[in-house]
């Protein structure tokens, strides 16, 4: 009896100092982590907004040649562009990935 | 040799290949060459091996993890299930039930990408003529935009299958004035235009940089070690760079082809319910 007793109170001993270990472990691990998926982040957004303005001024560009200006159309679709980059990168950020489509 | 060793054989091995360009790993090498016409080089390539060689892996792979199912699973087994896991709790958080049709799509697509990207970090066979030495199909952006393209398009012929016009409702987004809609909808259509180059640049930039920092720093080695001298030790630094950015590089491998995955998925999403 005093036998089981002991070894349930090492159990629980045990259940503890595991709980302290592995918040120990995540604190170590959170901020790391959080500063390498940010850098990620930051990077992606960057590439989507180049992006944006590169295709904005392209399509600008075609379809100005086909009306006859391709300069007008250049100008016209770097706005465009740039706004829709701005668009997206606000939208990406306010869905991150990891997160799916939840906060929509 | 100043440090009193001969380091010729040793230079022959491997500081040869050192000195090879950062961008040389990239080169796209004929196998066995399929010219039709002047117009379409249908060769097959170092590039279409490696992509036969990611497929093999992942059917080899599958087919063991799923040949003999336990209740209680092997290594093997348990590897798949997780990926299983992984890749269905993405599709099911990003689009919910009405996603499942999508499921095998993202798995193909994902492990594909992964496996293209992991299996392009493993060292390539010394000595082994320059076709078969490890390539990474993803490095290359046609064929990440080849994907984008597919998942895009993909979104497009669902959504128009699935919506018709209403699918259009994609760039007028609802609770927009009436007259800021010619505004809006440009750049609407602008930015889900960006969306493949992105996605395809994404990944694609990602595998290339990766590449050609290893190789630099391979250079470096290469430079250090035949400078004599203390500069000959120093090239242990570099060396450790090596194996932290080729760590990190595995990490990448996993973490692009999950973003890419998940991006598909959130595209997905917008087939399915145009109106945001």
């Amino acid at each position: 009896m005093s036998d089981d007793e002991a070894q349930r109170s090492d159990l629980s001993d045990f259940g503890d100092r595991l709980a302290k270990a592995k918040g120990e472990e995540e604190a170590k691990r959170k901020p790391a982590r959080r500063s390498g998926a940010a850098a990620g982040d930051g990077l992606r957004v960057a590439i989507e907004f180049v992006v944006s303005v590169l295709v904005g001024c392209g399509l600008g560009y075609t379809i100005g040649s086909f009306l006859g200006s391709p300069v007008i159309g250049l100008l016209i679709g770097m706005p465009i562009g740039f706004a829709a980059g701005l668009r997206t990168v606000y939208r990406s950020m306010a869905r991150p990935p990891a997160e799916g489509g939840e906060n929509e | 040799m100043s440090l009193g060793l001969n380091l010729n054989p040793l230079m022959d091995r491997f500081i040869e290949p050192l000195a090879a360009g950062p961008m040389e790993q990239f080169e796209i090498v004929p196998i066995f060459g399929l010219d039709f016409a002047e117009a379409i080089d249908l060769s097959f390539t170092n590039a279409s091996l490696w992509m036969l060689i990611t497929v093999g892996t992942a059917l080899l792979f599958f087919t063991f993890a799923t040949r003999q199912s336990k209740l209680i699973p092997g290594s093997v087994q348990s590897m798949g299930e997780v990926t299983y896991e992984f890749v269905a709790n993405m599709v099911r958080d990003t689009m919910g039930e009405e996603g499942r049709g999508f499921f095998p799509f993202v798995f193909t697509l994902f492990i594909f990408v992964f496996l293209c990207n992991f299996l392009g970090l493993l060292p390539s066979i010394p000595g082994s003529p320059t076709s078969v030495h490890t390539f990474t199909p993803t490095s290359h952006i046609i064929v990440t935009f080849t994907l984008a393209i597919l998942s895009v398009g993909l979104v497009v012929v669902y959504g128009v299958f699935k919506h018709g016009f209403g699918f259009l409702k994609l760039f007028a987004p609802s609770g927009v004035p009436l007259w800021l809609l010619p505004l809006i909808t440009p750049i609407e259509i602008v930015s889900f235009l960006s969306r493949p180059v992105s996605l395809a640049v994404r990944l694609f930039a990602n595998m290339l940089a990766g590449h050609v920092v290893l190789k630099v720093f391979a250079g470096f080695v290469g430079t250090l070690l035949t400078a004599g001298g203390v500069l000959s030790i120093l090239s242990v630094i570099p060396l450790l760079g090596i194996i932290g950015v080729f760590l990190l590089e595995f990490l990448v491998a996993f973490l692009q082809a999950f973003v890419f995955a998940i991006l598909t998925c959130i595209y997905l999403q917008d087939a399915l319910h145009p109106s945001h």
